[in-house]
């Protein structure tokens, strides 16, 4: 009967009503998004031309900007992002590989 | 019967819900699934604000429209427009960044247009993260608001024009508005055209007074054209007017006595255009 059970608790808790997750946070984002939030920053950074806005905007992601953008590079290359797009992350890149983050720079 | 036998179903029931909670705790508790692998409409609310900040940046320097909505999409905004717009407006009254108050304003008003201000650039065939369970995109205008203008509604444009860099802007003309729609508040309503009398969207406006200023956006109140802009003024105070990029200003606006023929009275309204030559 334990068995049962399990396997009852498991099928209701896995299927008929998983967990809901609610203000999560952009660190726990799925890889896809995540990538793609990497891209809009590139793309800001057009714009902007302030490498400290983009580093900021990008350890909402996690503490690495650099292994960010890497990891975001081989999910686009992995999934045929656009060249130009591509090119835009490798900019970004470029620009921050060289940037230390201090506590202060996003405050 | 004997005892035993009696006792036997509690021990399965017992069994049963053991069994029960443990998958419950670990479903639930121990590995619920897809912690690590969340949805973006399941940001928190100030996390979901950066994410439409960026979204209406990018959209500033690619144009691509389609890409900007595909991303709002997956926010799942109950009304797209009118969260761009709400965060807009947030941005300037909490001295957030002009810029990106100016990008969700323009993205808010090409949306309710249906197209991008800079057609010229191809979309992008890069895939955009899909959230599988989202129906088609659909584009919802907001509400109007209770109180409806009556005079001098701009039609909207047939294309939205971006903020035009070119010629100074000077005053068309302005005028005291003493319909009784606008007896609540006391507004100064601008509206700026280009040198086509296009309506301009996401253009800064200044008024300033002898403690300070303030600044708004053109477009952000689509629903009353994509030129659009208005700011409250308070009783006995001279206002002066001018767009931020430059050009004519229109100073000594202060609220002035309406009435009507039955004697009502009322502090009327200004409605001020300005165009590019």
């Amino acid at each position: 009967m334990i068995i049962i059970g399990l396997s009852l608790g498991l099928f209701y808790g896995r299927v008929i009503s998983p967990v809901k997750l609610v203000d999560t946070n952009p660190t726990d984002l799925r890889e896809d998004y995540k990538a793609d939030y990497v891209l809009m920053v590139a793309e800001a950074y057009l714009l902007e031309k302030d490498p400290s806005i983009a580093l900021c905007q990008l350890v909402k992601l996690g503490n690495s900007p650099k292994e960010i953008i890497e990891q975001a590079t081989v999910f686009a290359v992995e999934n045929r992002y656009e060249p130009d797009d591509l090119v835009l992350i490798n900019n970004l890149y470029e620009s921050i590989k060289g940037i230390e983050i201090s506590g202060e720079i996003c405050q | 019967m004997s005892p035993s036998r009696r006792q036997s179903p509690i021990y399965l029931i017992t069994g049963l819900i053991i069994g029960l909670l443990v998958g419950l705790f670990y479903s639930w508790v121990y590995s619920p699934v897809g912690v690590l692998e969340t949805e973006l409409y399941t940001l928190r609310s100030d996390f979901k604000d950066d994410y439409r900040g960026l979204i209406a940046s990018a959209y500033l320097a690619n144009s691509d429209l389609g890409r900007a909505q595909s991303r709002l999409d997956l926010l799942q905004d109950e009304d797209s427009i009118r969260a761009l717009t709400v965060q807009a407006q947030r941005e300037l009254g909490q001295e957030g960044s002009d810029l990106i108050a100016r990008a969700l304003g323009i993205l808010a008003a090409d949306i309710g247009n249906g197209f991008s201000g800079n057609p010229e650039i191809s979309p992008s065939n890069t895939p955009i993260p899909t959230e599988t369970q989202i129906s088609s995109p659909t584009i919802t205008q907001t509400a109007g608001p209770s109180k409806t203008p009556t005079l001098t509604l701009t039609p909207l444009a047939s294309r939205t024009p971006t903020p035009t860099v070119g010629a100074a802007f000077i005053l068309r003309d302005y005028t005291l508005v003493c319909e009784s729609a606008y007896q609540e508040t006391s507004l100064i309503m601008v509206r700026v055209f280009n040198s086509a009398n296009q309506p301009v969207p996401g253009e800064k406006i200044v008024a300033s007074w002898d403690q300070g200023q303030d600044s708004f956006f053109t477009g952000l109140k689509i629903e009353f054209g994509l030129g659009y802009a208005d700011f409250e003024m308070s009783p006995d105070t001279s206002y002066t007017i001018r767009i931020a990029d430059g050009g004519e200003s229109l100073p000594g606006l202060s609220p002035l006595e309406c009435e009507n023929d039955d004697g009502d009275r009322w502090l009327g309204s200004w409605s001020v255009n300005f165009t590019q030559p």
